[in-house]
């Protein structure tokens, strides 16, 4: 660039289209397509829809595709927000949420997943790359002084772990305030929290915020119910456990 | 140095007529801008991968604080690299190619100018946003709505100025590659807007529209199909554009493009659905996938095969021409990826290599092979062009594609043996039937095969320096 200086400019000269134009005999029909931008547009726009509207609408309007699972209910508020510190610190980035039906798998973690577990995933995190183990089953796996530990240092439960520390979870604050809009946007995305739940979404919240931190101190960890490790571990115990609860009460 | 008198911006956007003729100024000053970004957003996010990179082998890099967590910086590292540097890259080509193709000038430099200043906005504002943990949880759809939206807009002014620009043309047929670009802009659209669409709940967060299998199947409609047209058939359009001028050849088959033209748009759409085999996804639309993927190679392939082709009876400067043999080597690495693709989507292969580093080789194999090197060559062959002179140093540019192919084999060669002994090691049975391995064990054992990835990385981004340097 130095040695040269730019042409920011560089004159041309071109003769213009002529308004009456014949289209040679013989040439090839495509030819015509070539000519006419807007038809290529348009004619480009059909191509690529097909596809995408073949595969995606059936999933919408045929019920057997996703089966639904009666003991998957909701998140709770406390789970919601776990559920978006999960999204925000990417941790989909290095774990997976779906168990694939091989031996090998369901023997690491358990029964394979069923579409009807995700059907209040908003987003879904089934991931793409296990640098960690999948977690779509993690609930119940660990006491919750496990999470509380291994979040604040990985390889202090897991040596030779690669995951990162996440200490900022120990002080943040979980954002109650904005607890009824997020109920309210599940809500209007169909998800069935009761009619006015949003307003006490918080009591419920709170309710089950000391319930861990009352486990936590069982295992000597003093920590208030307000941090955003409570709602993460919240999550995680959660994850994939609706499932077993219905081989539960089957067996029962 | 002989400055010749330039033409004052009004000038510029004047048309003179005489004899029957029309005199005007192509843009070269946008083209200029844009190769700028180019380079240093891939710089940049090139950097950002390779700190990711090393975050695997020590994870001290983390740092224990937020902003410099794994999550959150390998979301600015895809994001960077694909829609900051192949996105400028597009735009660089696009901006170049297009008007001479049309014989015209970009229909409005106020349209170029906002295009251009506003997707570096975007990406300064996605860099600070996605840092500061605003993310929608969807793969390489991370940005949080404001941000879709200003997207949404610059995507409708850069598709505007370009059909000003095709409208008010001088050469009544349309070129191959600019059937590319009309794909491009009328499916990136479509895809942005419908895998975008959520609900806001605050200013800087909202929940995806779809759920669970939906949103899964929208996600990966979205996600390989960036891929097939951002990364993919836009660099198709530049590669027909700036491989015949580099060569100095015809394309090889005109018959070839239509075909191939036509059957890669339409089929790339169906193939989604192969990056969740064995998920929860209802199996016909697996099977969908698959049976598409597969049809998929033979349109990757016709457009690898017309563009080495071109090159027949000029294979003698490609030993000479740094240009020519990065492009051979994108277009190579384009059908590699393009062939590998295909077998990642049977599902016996996919069950072994989904979850691991084969994934991030393959697209690694694309993305610094494809993408990487035909933009160095667009680079290489336009800076000489637009300042009049000839390059640096040839030498320079030549190492630069030494180091740069030693990089992609230092980074793709360990991360496929990773990748494969790691499944392997996730599916073995001791004799009495329990699993062999903790999954601890199969993360410890690939700390080296992370480590020489990641010099690998260093080597690639070496010759990224050089080439500043160079230009």
């Amino acid at each position: 660039m130095k040695k040269g200086n730019a042409l920011d400019n560089e004159a041309v000269a071109a003769a213009p289209l002529s308004k009456d134009y014949t289209p040679h005999a013989g040439s090839h029909w495509h030819r015509w397509i070539e000519r006419k931008p807007v038809q290529m547009l348009v004619g480009s726009l059909i191509v690529v829809a097909l596809g995408g509207l073949i595969e995606i609408i059936p999933t919408f309007l045929i019920k057997s595709n996703i089966p639904t699972i009666t003991s998957v209910k909701p998140y709770t508020p406390l789970e919601l927000h776990g559920r978006d510190i999960y999204v925000k610190e990417g941790c989909y980035t290095c774990h997976s949420q779906m168990v694939r039906p091989f031996r090998s798998e369901v023997a690491r973690y358990g029964e394979y997943s069923k579409s009807g577990e995700f059907i209040y995933d908003h987003p879904f995190q089934w991931g793409s790359k296990r640098t960690g183990p999948d977690l779509a089953r993690i609930g119940g796996k660990y006491p919750d002084s496990w999470h509380f530990n291994h979040m604040y240092e990985p390889s202090s439960m897991s040596p030779g772990s690669i995951m990162p520390n996440y200490p900022w979870l120990m002080k943040n604050d979980i954002e109650k305030d904005i607890t009824p809009a997020k109920i309210r946007a599940m809500q209007t995305l169909g998800v069935p929290y009761p009619e006015g739940y949003d307003k006490i979404a918080n009591a419920d919240l709170e309710k089950q915020a000391k319930k861990i931190v009352a486990n936590l101190a069982k295992d000597n960890i003093k920590v208030s119910p307000d941090k955003e490790i409570i709602a993460l571990i919240a999550y995680l115990q959660r994850m994939g456990t609706d499932i077993k609860l219905e081989q539960k009460t089957a067996a029962q | 140095m002989n400055r010749e008198q330039q033409p004052t911006a009004a000038e510029a956007k004047a048309i003179r007529h005489t004899d029957g003729m029309d005199h005007f100024y192509y843009d070269n000053k946008i083209v200029k801008w844009f190769t700028y970004a180019t380079i240093f957003w891939g710089a940049v996010g090139m950097l950002m991968g390779l700190i990711a990179a090393f975050q695997l082998v020590f994870p001290e890099l983390n740092f224990s604080t937020a902003q410099t967590s794994f999550g959150r910086v390998r979301p600015v590292h895809t994001n960077a690299v694909i829609f900051a540097f192949v996105g400028n890259g597009i735009f660089m080509g696009v901006y170049y190619s297009l008007q001479r193709l049309c014989k015209a000038r970009m229909f409005s430099d106020v349209l170029s100018k906002f295009h251009f200043w506003v997707w570096q906005i975007i990406i300064v504002l996605a860099a600070v946003t996605l840092l500061a943990g605003y993310t929608t949880g969807k793969e390489y759809a991370e940005l949080e709505w404001p941000l879709d939206i200003l997207i949404t807009l610059t995507w409708v002014v850069f598709g505007w100025n370009m059909f000003g620009t095709i409208l008010k043309r001088r050469e009544r047929h349309l070129y191959v590659a600019i059937w590319f670009y009309i794909a491009t802009f009328v499916t990136v659209a479509m895809l942005h807007i419908v895998n975008s669409w959520e609900i806001p709940f605050t200013w800087m967060k909202s929940y995806s529209w779809y759920a669970g299998v939906q949103d899964a199947l929208v996600q990966w409609w979205y996600g390989h199909n960036a891929v097939a047209f951002f990364l993919t058939t836009p660099y198709l359009g530049l590669m027909y554009y700036f491989l015949p001028k580099a060569a100095n050849r015809p394309v090889y088959s005109y018959r070839l493009s239509i075909i191939h033209f036509w059957s890669l748009i339409f089929l790339y759409i169906w193939a989604g659905p192969h990056h969740l085999l064995y998920s929860s996804l209802p199996d016909w639309a697996q099977s969908l996938g698959t049976v598409f993927s597969l049809m998929l190679l033979a349109p990757s392939w016709g457009g690898m095969i017309n563009g080495l082709l071109t090159l027949r009876g000029a294979w003698d400067k490609v030993r000479e021409d740094a240009v020519l043999k990065f492009m051979v080597v994108a277009i190579t690495a384009y059908g590699m990826a393009t062939f590998e693709g295909p077998m990642l989507s049977l599902k016996n292969v996919n069950a072994i290599s989904h979850f691991t580093d084969w994934t991030i080789a393959h697209v690694h194999v694309g993305a610094l092979g494809w993408n990487g090197f035909l933009t160095f060559a667009v680079i290489y062959w336009l800076i000489p062009k637009i300042f009049r002179t000839n390059l640096h140093s040839t030498k320079l540019a030549n190492w630069h594609f030494w180091i740069g192919t030693l990089g992609i084999v230092f980074y793709a060669v360990p991360l496929y043996w990773a990748g494969f002994m790691q499944s392997l090691a996730w599916k073995e049975f001791t004799p009495e039937g329990q699993l062999k391995y903790q999954f601890m064990e199969t993360v410890t054992q690939l700390r080296p095969f992370y480590l020489m990835r990641g010099i690998g990385g260093v080597f690639y981004l070496t010759g990224v320096v050089m080439m500043i340097v160079n230009v």
